[in-house]
């Protein structure tokens, strides 16, 4: 009898000490997006982000993070390891990552912003997820603010966003990019495509004859482009106006985080330049 | 026979006909009709027009009717030379990496062939297979640690002819285009001495050594070959493989012409699936699917008449 007691007695006091831990856990985050990972900092959530991909490099602070993969493997035993209180994941093909992730009992928020809309909104969600909900609002609003200062230009220069090199694929003005450009006033040469990131016709290219070509990857330079058979007929070639990730971060127009502000000003500059 | 003669003259006008309809369709500009359709029903053309004969070559050389040119492991390493500049970045080196890619596997199926001090068929065989797998595993091990890349990677593994040419590359091509044509020339009179000599009736030791010779200069053209169209446009499966067997039905076996009628019918027959490919939905999908689809139906068919 008195041993029933006991066992009894004891774990009430293992089941009470579990939920406390649970309690006194405070805010571990992990996130597998760089554009979160930008907004949460931003949101003043760096001191408990325990664990980022390795995309996920700016602020710079961030390199100094646990890694738990990159973009496409994620090292599940990683997150479980730093006991996460929420994880942030991204969209497309981490959707898979991010039901793995619920089935084992963890506390995922995929955020993927596809619109400038989006993005005001994904800045709220994770406000009130990392309780920083005032500091959010306040955030999205000035955003906002100063976004629509913007997409008052007349003069739409045609323009053609390279974002990889084989086979070449475009953006569709419904993608992030696509809204970008056309409020820092570009007339995509792309405005429909069959995806938002989609592969393209070279051919589509020569004819729409872009005035400004912008390659947003690694590896080609001006001259590559300046080179392509059949290509020498379009304006940009024939001005020179194309310009390459050291004229412009792709970070700041790829990814729908605070620094398209950088973007749109980079943009802005290029298409309206004289 | 009068039905061959009907049969050409029909291949004829259709080839007349899928051309004019290549270059046309979708009304290009008279500068993008010769800037960018031109060159690429030219590659088309050579893709087939190589795949097509080396094929025909491989299934009398190893005297199997399920060779094509990319069993002896060539296309593998070619293609991983062209992934490997493509994740780099080297977008403009991919070409010449996925070259040398077949040059290093030629060389390692070659070295392997030889082990034991003696070449045959069967060594020939193994040793092109298990080549072929080890570069089919790191291109694996690439495509899991580059997903990023991974549209590129299909590009190189499922086919693409429109590989866009910088203008000093498309001089180089054009002369790649005429080695390549004489190199075929020569691999047709080399496989037409192949074929008198093991269809004949005497097999003596001297002639053993003929036969050996004959095959190793053919291993070496046919990987060339290949190499060069992998390099360019990628891997295409099927074409080498069925279009020696339907020459082969409509001429009734073996002949020694089998191989340009091969080469010239896989030249016509790439271009029309190129055709396929670039418009049947929006955006083009990879030629290599079209020619797979083609495969299946055609083994049915096979089967369905040897029944």
């Amino acid at each position: 009898m008195k041993k029933i007691i006991l066992v009894f007695v004891f774990s009430l006091i293992i089941l009470t000490g579990c939920s406390k831990s649970k309690e006194l856990k405070g805010d571990r985050y992990v996130i597998t997006s760089p554009e979160i990972a930008e907004i949460v900092c931003l949101l003043e959530g760096a001191k408990n982000i325990v664990g980022v991909t390795i995309e996920c490099d700016y602020p710079k602070n961030l390199q100094e993070i646990e890694k738990v993969g990159n973009f496409g493997n994620i090292n599940y035993e990683k997150i479980i390891s730093l006991d996460p209180s929420v994880v942030f994941t991204s969209g497309l093909e981490q959707q898979a990552i991010a039901s793995q992730l619920k089935k084992l009992n963890i506390n995922t928020i995929p955020i993927y912003p596809q619109t400038i809309e989006d993005f005001f909104s994904a800045i709220i969600v994770i406000g009130e997820e990392i309780n920083k909900l005032d500091r959010a609002e306040f955030v999205a609003d000035s955003l906002k603010k100063i976004i629509q200062n913007y997409n008052k230009f007349t003069n739409l220069p045609r323009v053609y966003i390279e974002i990889y090199g084989n086979p070449i694929m475009s953006v569709s003005d419904e993608s992030f990019v696509g809204e970008l450009i056309t409020f820092a006033g570009g007339d995509n040469i792309f405005p429909k495509l069959p995806r938002d990131y989609s592969r393209i016709n070279p051919e589509e290219v020569i004819m729409n004859d872009p005035e400004i070509i912008i390659l947003t990857y690694p590896g080609m330079t001006k001259e590559q482009v300046m080179q392509r058979k059949g290509w020498e007929v379009i304006t940009a070639v024939k001005t020179g106006r194309i310009y390459t990730t050291s004229d412009i971060d792709p970070d700041v127009i790829l990814r729908a985080s605070p620094r398209i502000i950088e973007g749109l000003a980079g943009l802005i500059r290029i298409f309206h330049e004289k | 026979m009068k039905n061959r003669k009907w049969i050409f003259i029909l291949f004829g006008i259709f080839s007349i006909l899928l051309v004019v309809f290549y270059l046309f369709i979708n009304k290009p500009t008279t500068h993008i009709l010769i800037a960018v359709r031109l060159p690429r029903i030219m590659l088309a053309f050579l893709v087939g027009f190589i795949l097509s004969g080396v094929g025909y070559s491989f299934q009398i050389m190893l005297n199997n009717p399920l060779a094509e040119p990319y069993i002896l492991g060539i296309s593998s390493g070619a293609a991983f030379g062209s992934i490997l500049a493509g994740i780099l970045g080297l977008y403009l080196f991919m070409p010449l990496f996925g070259f040398a890619g077949a040059l290093i596997s030629l060389t390692i199926v070659w070295f392997l062939a030889h082990l034991g001090g003696f070449f045959n068929r069967t060594k020939l065989l193994l040793s092109g297979i298990i080549v072929g797998m080890f570069f089919s595993a790191f291109i694996s091990l690439i495509m899991y640690f580059n997903q990023q890349d991974i549209g590129n990677i299909i590009n190189v593994l499922m086919g693409n002819l429109g590989h866009i040419f910088s203008r000093r590359e498309w001089f180089y091509f054009v002369i790649v285009f005429i080695i390549s044509i004489l190199l075929m020339l020569y691999l047709f009179l080399l496989s037409r001495k192949l074929m008198i000599l093991t269809t004949g009736d005497i097999i003596a030791g001297s002639l053993g050594i003929d036969v050996k010779k004959l095959r190793r200069k053919i291993f070496i053209i046919s990987s060339l070959l290949t190499g060069i169209t992998v390099a360019y446009a990628g891997i295409i499966g099927f074409i080498g493989l069925i279009v020696p067997h339907i020459v082969r039905m409509i001429s009734g076996g073996n002949k020694r012409t089998g191989i340009i009628y091969s080469a010239i019918f896989g030249a016509v027959l790439l271009i029309m699936c190129d055709l396929i490919a670039m418009n049947i939905t929006i955006i083009e999908i990879p030629v290599g699917i079209i020619t797979a689809f083609l495969g299946c139906p055609f083994f049915l068919f096979i089967m369905a008449k040897s029944k």
